[in-house]
């Protein structure tokens, strides 16, 4: 009655594969650089053990390699190049993602200008960000949210200054309207308002809010919002862009989680981001909107005319 | 309340009668939307929310199948013509195309049971269809036995409402508790997994089905 295997051949990946050393805990495991044994190709392994504690295969791996396979032929999204099934030690099944290698991530090149007045580049900063915009873009137009974007998650190839979006096992296809979520674990530097404050119908405005503070911290090399807690994040927010009210975010006050807050005024963006130009503090300005139907869209993004002087013709 | 439950069950038979492709399936997705209206009883038995917030996700879940159907009806069309051949296999397997029905009839009823959206129960059906053809086709040419074992095709109903429900559902039940409704067979949670790795690898792990929202 139990019978299920039927002529599928497994290719074990412990015999495909030969692992390199460990770079980094994923969303639901380990992950190793390794090299491929029949082509000596440098690439990620990302395991994903089956717990037994859990039914199956974990929904962020399905919907991760499922929106991947979707993906993978955008420049900026990370690709997956096979996915194998594998036994671990205690004889448990393990499903390995096999991804194309990058050497660091945004997080890390971030961290490396660590001298006082040490800054990223200008044209590097814009280079990423337009890499950064034009993979959103292709994610939101094929119905895909990232929901969890953040330096981390952005993978980098140093020599060439590449840029690919990663880790989406919290992503979301989705139809219109937006269904109703989980208020699941989200980074919370990276959050936006509307999220925090309880909101459940997302939309794609969530990952710009999150690329709008990733531009921020390109720019001075910290977190724009590094709140500690759901209200300490809200704090953040709201003392730098203002207490958000009825005449600037219609509908805020009937969200879930509002509640009566001090009240802020708004400052200006410059003096959070000293050092962007005009162009930059606008683009950012409209990736911050509280109202999210106002923010910016990804693709509007790209066309912004800080982006004008920017060479796009291998990006 | 008995009265509407039994026409609900006599319309499901009724539909599903003859094998029939994902459109009419559709169609009776669509009876069961009417049911679920009608059963609010029924439907706070599954639910922990209160009932201002069951019927705002009763109208939720309404505008968004109207609006799924509306935009999904050329694509069930195009899809319906390159089914061509999934119908044809399923008339020369007349043993197939029985358990199929009893498949998909299952898949409906947890569906309901659970409140999962019509999109879920889209995608399990897809998931289905797909994987019997490919596996029956594997064995056809192998000649082999398995063709007519009908606990694979509810194995194999089980584990594709199980991805389906993980894919689009906030909440999946755990295995044993996807199969309190009445079936022929009772799986155990690892061999229902082994049936879900099994899926998703035949299906090349494309579990996004297309529609024009997304192409």
């Amino acid at each position: 009655m139990e019978k299920t295997g039927a002529g599928v051949v497994v290719l074990s990946a412990k015999e495909a594969f030969e692992k390199l050393e460990k770079v980094g805990e994923g969303t639901y495991g380990k992950v190793y650089r390794a090299r491929e044994k029949a082509t000596g190709k440098i690439v990620a392994l990302k395991k994903t053990r089956l717990h037994e504690d859990q039914d199956g295969v974990p929904p962020t791996t399905l919907r991760e390699v499922s929106i991947l396979r979707m993906l993978s032929r955008d420049p900026h999204v990370v690709s997956l190049m096979d996915v194998k099934q594998g036994q671990n030690k205690e004889g448990k099944t393990v499903l390995y993602l096999v991804f194309e290698y990058m050497d660091t991530d945004l997080k890390k090149f971030i961290r490396s200008f660590d001298q006082p007045g040490q800054n990223i580049p200008p044209e590097t900063i814009k280079s990423l960000m337009y890499q950064l915009c034009k993979g959103i873009a292709f994610c939101h137009g094929h119905g895909i949210l990232h929901r969890d974007l953040k330096p981390h998650n952005l993978l980098m190839d140093r020599k060439t200054m590449m840029l690919k979006i990663a880790d989406l096992g919290l992503a979301r296809a989705f139809t219109v309207p937006i269904k109703k979520y989980t208020h699941e674990i989200l980074t919370l530097w990276y959050r936006a308002p509307e999220v925090l404050l309880g909101a459940t119908h997302y939309s794609m405005a969530v990952d710009i809010w999150s690329v709008g503070c990733i531009f921020a911290e390109l720019v001075t090399r910290r977190a724009l919002f590094p709140g500690d807690s759901e209200l300490q994040q809200l704090l953040h927010i709201f003392r730098l862009l203002g207490t958000p009210n009825e005449e600037v975010w219609p509908g805020v006050s009937k969200l879930k989680d509002w509640h009566e807050y001090p009240q802020w005024n708004s400052q200006s963006l410059s003096t959070a981001v000293p050092g962007l130009e005009e162009l930059g503090l606008d683009l950012l300005s409209q990736m911050l909107e509280y109202e999210p139907s106002k923010r910016i869209s990804a693709k509007k993004a790209m066309e912004h005319a800080y982006f004008d002087d920017l060479d796009k013709r291998n990006l | 309340m008995p009265l509407h439950h039994h026409l609900f069950l006599e319309e499901t038979k009724m539909a599903h009668r003859y094998p029939k492709p994902l459109l009419d399936t559709l169609y009776c997705l669509e009876d069961h939307i009417h049911w679920e209206e009608e059963e609010q009883v029924d439907y706070n038995e599954y639910s922990n929310t209160t009932t201002t917030n069951t019927n705002s996700s009763n109208v939720v879940l309404l505008e968004h199948d109207l609006f799924w159907d509306h935009e999904e009806l050329p694509s069930l069309l195009a899809k319906e013509h390159q089914n061509q051949l999934s119908n044809t296999l399923l008339q020369n397997n007349l043993v197939l195309a029985s358990s199929r029905e009893e498949a998909v009839e299952w898949i409906l009823k947890v569906n309901a049971r659970y409140s999962f959206s019509t999109l879920t129960a889209v995608l399990a059906v897809n998931y289905l269809d797909r994987f019997l053809f490919s596996f029956r086709f594997q064995n056809d040419n192998n000649d082999n036995n398995n063709n007519n074992n009908p606990w694979l095709t509810q194995l194999s109903a089980v584990a594709c409402l199980s991805l389906a429900a993980k894919f689009e559902e906030t909440h999946v039940p755990l295995f044993i508790d996807l199969q309190l409704e009445e079936s022929k067979y009772l799986f155990e949670a690892k061999t229902v997994k082994r049936m879900e790795i099994l899926v998703l690898s035949t299906l090349g792990w494309k579990m996004i089905l297309v529609t024009p929202l997304h192409s």
